[in-house]
């Protein structure tokens, strides 16, 4: 798309229209999610009204799997914010090339500014006029938004005729959230975040062991990033 | 029932104001927040990756509970799958459906 002139809607229907892209990494997802979710015992309303309230693949699968495992209510939230975290860099981000965007739309922006959508956004704001921005930014995340949405749905409501179809299904599924962690984990193994990682697998795993899986993940929170920093130390020496 | 709804609840107040707050923030003030204290900065981005790395461990444990040849292999495999898919496509929808259906497909054999 060049910086052609833009009316709002042109801007917010080419906006719908690259979203196809995370449209489709998002469905199967939406999908395993809501499948997950009833697999933990919460319903169908239940499961969608966490779609529609959280928007955030990574803390729902979180907040499935701590539920499941009967963690406290504070450990829950805690963990599933802690894993939200890196949205506090997002906004700083684009926020350059989101000037003169008005008042009223920032709120809307911001509910959905995922991983993906703000990875795009960084990418092809700069290709679109300043004034057209904020209705393109609006078109790529109601498209995601609709279709993690939709795929709850499709995942809560089907997931009873979906197990049953086979026997296989179901514990097939139960591999979703640990494919989707490692998918999630891949692009960030990088040099730097090799030693934070080993250290809280190495952790989880000792506390998984003695049975304490939850505190396993309190416990990542702190050794990984101090591993971290005392990894990037040992880097710079050598 | 209840216990849920309110950790929905704190997590989509929390999720929503970590997306909005740093936005609203540097468009008030564009120089404020570009540069954050180094240390910050690098704790915020061990974080991710660690917690991640857990919750890995923490959901593929029940899978091999038994730790049986069986279980490890079929785990193993599906992992190769999502790892193969992501080089190819790096779509997390696409691996994780190629993940799943590795994985049925090995129960099968």
């Amino acid at each position: 798309m060049s910086k052609a002139i833009m009316t709002s809607k042109t801007a917010y229907m080419h906006g719908l229209w690259d979203s196809i892209p995370i449209v489709l990494g998002y469905l199967p997802v939406a999908v395993a999610f809501g499948v997950s979710a009833r697999g933990a015992e919460l319903n169908a309303s239940l499961s969608l009204l966490v779609s529609i309230l959280v928007f955030a693949g990574g803390s729902q699968f979180a907040l499935v799997e701590l539920v499941k495992g009967g963690a406290s209510i504070m450990t829950t939230v805690l963990i599933s914010l802690g894993l939200n975290l890196r949205h506090v860099l997002y906004g700083p981000a684009i926020a350059p090339l989101l000037k003169g965007t008005s008042r009223q739309k920032i709120p809307l922006i911001s509910f959905g500014l995922t991983d993906e959508v703000f990875a795009t956004a960084l990418v092809r704001l700069r290709q679109i006029q300043p004034d057209s921005r904020t209705w393109w930014l609006l078109g790529i995340q109601t498209g995601a938004y609709s279709s993690w949405v939709i795929g709850t749905w499709i995942g809560s409501v089907g997931s009873a005729a979906l197990l049953d179809l086979s026997p296989l299904l179901a514990p097939a599924l139960n591999f979703a959230p640990a494919a989707l962690f490692f998918g999630l984990l891949l692009p960030m193994l990088k040099k730097h975040t090799l030693i934070p990682i080993v250290a809280v697998v190495l952790t989880t795993l000792a506390f998984n062991l003695a049975g304490l899986s939850a505190y396993g993940i309190i416990a990542a929170a702190i050794i990984g990033p101090l591993a971290g920093l005392s990894g990037s130390k040992l880097w710079k020496k050598s | 029932m209840e216990k849920i709804l309110i950790a929905v609840f704190f997590l989509a107040v929390g999720t929503y104001l970590s997306r909005l707050i740093p936005l609203v923030l540097t468009l008030k003030r564009q120089q404020a927040l570009q540069n954050p204290r180094k240390i910050i900065q690098q704790l915020l981005e061990y974080i991710g990756p660690s917690l991640i790395a857990a919750l890995f461990v923490i959901s593929i444990t029940p899978l091999t509970t038994n730790v049986s040849f069986h279980d490890g292999f079929r785990v193993g495999l599906a992992l190769l799958a999502v790892l193969i898919s992501h080089f190819a496509w790096k779509n997390p929808g696409i691996s994780v459906l190629v993940g799943v259906a590795a994985y049925a497909g090995v129960q099968m054999l």
